[in-house]
């Protein structure tokens, strides 16, 4: 399953970090790790990775903000969104934001490598888009 | 004849008025005719005076019980009785109606002065009524009379005048001495008292009355004599009767006084007129005399002590009766007073019980009004023989009839039924009953007496029902204070919802990504064992924190009781500190916790007091949403004062409370905010003033609020 898919994962809680770096290296992807949206720019890591694996609930600039710059700026790279409190005003939001996916927390192993699959399959169905001209 | 006085007005019962305005004067006038008679046998012949003159004191008897508008139908009454035994007997007859009129001046004379002077005419039980009696009606009445008399008989018949007069006066005097009394007595108050006397007592005044009148016979007839002839004997028998005529005026008072006289009287002038007893040897008309001064002599000192003894009497009975009252008095108010007011009612029986023996009632029931039906309900009740048999259902109309009655807070319902207001202010709650078997017997002392005790009862009721109002008023405002609280707790709670859902998914997102990811490792040729423990290590330390989520968002929505345990307030204050720390995080603000190092102790309810920190600290966050997320802080700070008090301080950088909202930020419903409820700080305050604190608005700058609060330090009570 191995293809060399690089993915970032960004959120602030270390114990959701930990568990889900063990998931994703065993699903057989490589995994680089972020506790926040700054650190994650900050590392220059959009042109290594091939996905983002965001939480949208975070300190300092949240996840919508983040898929937003990364439109603005032209960066094409996928965003799976994560949240604890997904409904369907956040999925809205999630879309029309540039992201490719909203998952919900807890995250089942199978929604979380099938995003990420046809995530990274597909080129970003928005790229190059910026957001703002809607 | 008292009856006359109180007659019924109404013209149905015209007949009834007829027969009971007549009855007295019919009375009158017939022993009037044969008091006559009596008095002309009552006579030392050959001499012509009467010893005892009745028709005079029998007039003055009747007179002295009928009201004075009356009098003139006595007069009429008793002019044909007059004319009728006077005629045959008296020459010459033209005299007849001019004696009419002396008899009646001597009545009018006698009535007029004791009712003018005593207080109660028809009664001689005190010193000062006898004395009127003795003044008006025995000395006054046939003196004045008499010269009159004297006067018409000298000149129509030619005797002496002084003569006539000096017989005239001592015989009325005697008469009305011996007779009026008994007369008015047993006319007014007699047969009720002979009826109502104890068998014991009727048989000891017979015995008297005979062994007196056995004496006096024995005595006055000469049989002592005649048996034991000692010289002298004769004078010194007339103080033989002396120790019954004693007893019956110790035992019988007045009444019997006067009788033993009367019996005395009556054996000393039938022997007399046979020619025995100890006057037998003097002249008729000197005989006549002696004996009517040796009565008069005895009567009159007898007749006072019969009074002062009857004074005495009734005044040790009304002190006994007036301790007694007091003790029931004092019972009943130290009861009422040490008892808890809940606990009274188990006691009223008892008190009703006492009161019952006190008024020798039948029974006693406490009664309270129920104007909606329209009739009285009996809350507590006693009967003297156990069967509260008018007690179940007894039910009388109401209003009852107080305003009808003369005295306005008792009423008479029925011959046996007295009751007695029950009062809070102008309003008659309800009412204190007693039932006794003689009807009638409610003196003014004791309606008095029933007053007070009704009034001590309306006041433990009274009591009672303030603090039942109190203490319902006090359960309905803790009732909704925390339904209140909780109502606001849940909308806290909404508030929060997406931060705890957040909160709560994290280690469950951390729990499941964990296992998926052990179960991968599983699968692997070659599990690597050391990772896997540590994949279990988080799981656990997830489930843990999980855990710690629930139990404080349940912690937060029970609703208890009200509780009052001791507990550390900084404690308090770090646990909504953290509960909130995500939502800070996510509004970019940050609390500066300057706590007290140590516990700070104080007695209340932890829930509540939770809702206090979270309401004043979600209303920070709410004031510095507006500025510059560097600049949203929140400083918490605790202390204990010297005073003795725990001291918390909520400082915003905020924008400050608006000036006209000052006044206002602790009133319920009052918010400055767009979607606030105005709840926030009012119920922070309630609950703050129900643990015996105040909480207040420090300062309100441009640079924020501060709100602080102070609870009593457990440590400062102990």
């Amino acid at each position: 399953m191995n293809r060399g898919i690089r993915v970032a994962l960004i959120d602030d809680d270390a114990s959701v970090r930990r568990a889900l770096i063990r998931l994703l290296r065993c699903a057989g992807y490589e995994v680089e790790t972020y506790a926040t949206a700054a650190d994650f720019l900050g590392s220059r890591a959009t042109a290594r990775v091939d996905c983002a694996l965001v939480d949208v609930r975070m300190p300092g600039e949240t996840g919508f903000t983040l898929v937003k710059f990364l439109r603005a700026s032209g960066i094409p790279m996928p965003v799976i969104l994560m949240t604890g409190d997904a409904d369907v005003t956040l999925t809205a939001k999630a879309a029309r934001c540039g992201a490719f996916a909203l998952l919900a927390k807890p995250l089942t192993d199978a929604a979380l490598v099938e995003a990420i699959e046809v995530a990274v399959v597909r080129e970003p169905p928005v790229a190059a888009k910026p957001p703002n001209s809607r | 004849m008292r009856h006359v006085g109180d007659a019924v007005r109404t013209g149905s019962s015209a007949l009834r008025t007829l027969s009971s305005v007549g009855k007295g004067p019919l009375v009158t006038a017939v022993a009037y005719a044969i008091g006559a008679q009596v008095g002309f046998h009552l006579r030392f012949p050959p001499a012509t005076t009467s010893i005892l003159w009745p028709p005079n004191a029998i007039l003055t008897s009747a007179l002295l019980l009928a009201n004075p508008g009356r009098w003139w139908i006595y007069l009429l009454a008793v002019l044909p009785a007059h004319l009728l035994v006077q005629i045959p007997v008296v020459r010459p007859v033209t005299m007849v109606p001019l004696l009419f009129i002396t008899n009646f001046s001597e009545a009018i004379i006698a009535a007029s002065i004791v009712r003018a002077f005593s207080d109660r005419p028809e009664r001689f039980d005190t010193l000062r009524r006898m004395t009127v009696f003795i003044v008006g009606a025995v000395f006054l009445g046939p003196v004045a009379s008499a010269f009159l008399d004297a006067a018409i008989v000298s000149r129509m018949t030619g005797e002496h005048y002084w003569t006539i007069w000096s017989t005239r006066v001592p015989a009325n005097a005697l008469t009305e001495l011996t007779l009026v009394p008994p007369a008015v007595i047993v006319i007014s108050s007699g047969w009720q008292r002979l009826r109502d006397a104890a068998r014991s007592r009727v048989v000891e005044a017979v015995l008297l009355g005979l062994a007196t009148a056995a004496i006096a016979v024995a005595t006055f007839g000469d049989h002592v004599y005649r048996i034991w002839p000692m010289s002298g004997l004769p004078a010194i028998s007339l103080a033989f009767p002396l120790p019954f005529v004693l007893l019956a005026a110790l035992r019988f008072g007045p009444a019997g006084a006067s009788m033993s006289l009367t019996i005395i009287a009556t054996v000393m002038i039938w022997m007399g007129m046979n020619g025995r007893g100890p006057f037998s040897t003097l002249p008729p008309a000197d005989g006549v005399r002696a004996v009517q001064t040796f009565l008069i002599v005895e009567a009159l000192p007898l007749m006072c002590l019969s009074a002062i003894v009857q004074e005495r009497t009734k005044a040790a009975a009304d002190l006994r009766r007036r301790l007694k009252f007091e003790r029931l008095l004092s019972h009943l108010s130290t009861e009422f007073v040490r008892r808890p007011t809940a606990d009274i009612a188990e006691h009223f029986e008892t008190c009703l019980r006492r009161c019952g023996e006190f008024f020798g009632a039948e029974e006693v029931l406490l009664l309270q009004a129920v104007p909606a039906h329209g009739e009285w309900k009996v809350m507590h009740s006693w009967a003297r023989r156990g069967d509260a048999s008018t007690a179940d259902g007894a039910h009388w109309p109401t209003p009852a009839p107080f305003d009808r009655a003369r005295d306005q807070d008792i009423a008479v319902l029925s011959d046996t039924l007295t009751v007695a207001a029950l009062r809070s202010g102008e309003q008659i709650f309800g009412g204190l009953a007693i039932r006794r078997s003689d009807p009638g017997a409610w003196g003014h002392d004791d309606r008095n007496r029933l007053r007070l005790i009704a009034e001590a009862f309306a006041n433990v009721l009274a009591r009672r029902h303030g603090e039942d109002e109190r203490l319902r008023a006090e359960l309905e405002a803790q009732r909704s204070r925390a339904e209140l609280a909780h109502v606001s707790r849940q909308r806290s709670m909404g508030e929060l919802t997406a931060s705890l859902a957040h909160e709560l998914n994290q280690p469950l997102t951390g729990i499941l990504g964990n296992a998926q990811a052990a179960r991968r490792m599983l699968g692997m040729s070659s599990p690597n064992l050391d990772e896997l423990k540590e994949v279990l290590d988080d799981i656990v330390a997830d489930e843990k924190r999980a855990a710690e989520t629930i139990l404080r968002i349940r912690k937060w929505l029970r609703k208890s009781e009200f509780e009052n345990v001791p507990l550390d307030l900084n404690g308090v204050i770090l646990d909504v500190a953290s509960l909130l720390r995500s939502d800070a995080v996510i509004r970019n603000l940050r609390f500066d916790l300057h706590l007290a190092t140590g516990p700070l102790m104080i007695l209340g309810d932890p829930v509540e007091l939770r809702q206090v920190i979270l309401n004043l600290l979600l209303n920070a966050m709410d004031a510095v949403s507006n500025v510059n997320p560097p600049e949203r802080t929140i400083a918490v700070e605790s202390e204990l004062t010297p005073e003795g008090a725990v001291h918390v301080t909520v400082q915003d950088s905020g924008d400050g409370v608006p000036r006209d909202a000052i006044e206002r930020v602790f009133d319920p419903f009052y918010t400055t905010k767009a979607d606030g409820m105005g709840m926030g700080l009012s119920i922070a305050k309630s609950i703050v003033e129900s643990h015996q604190g105040s909480i207040w608005l420090a300062q309100s700058v441009r640079r924020g609020a501060r709100f602080e609060f102070a609870l009593p330090s457990h440590e400062s009570r102990v």
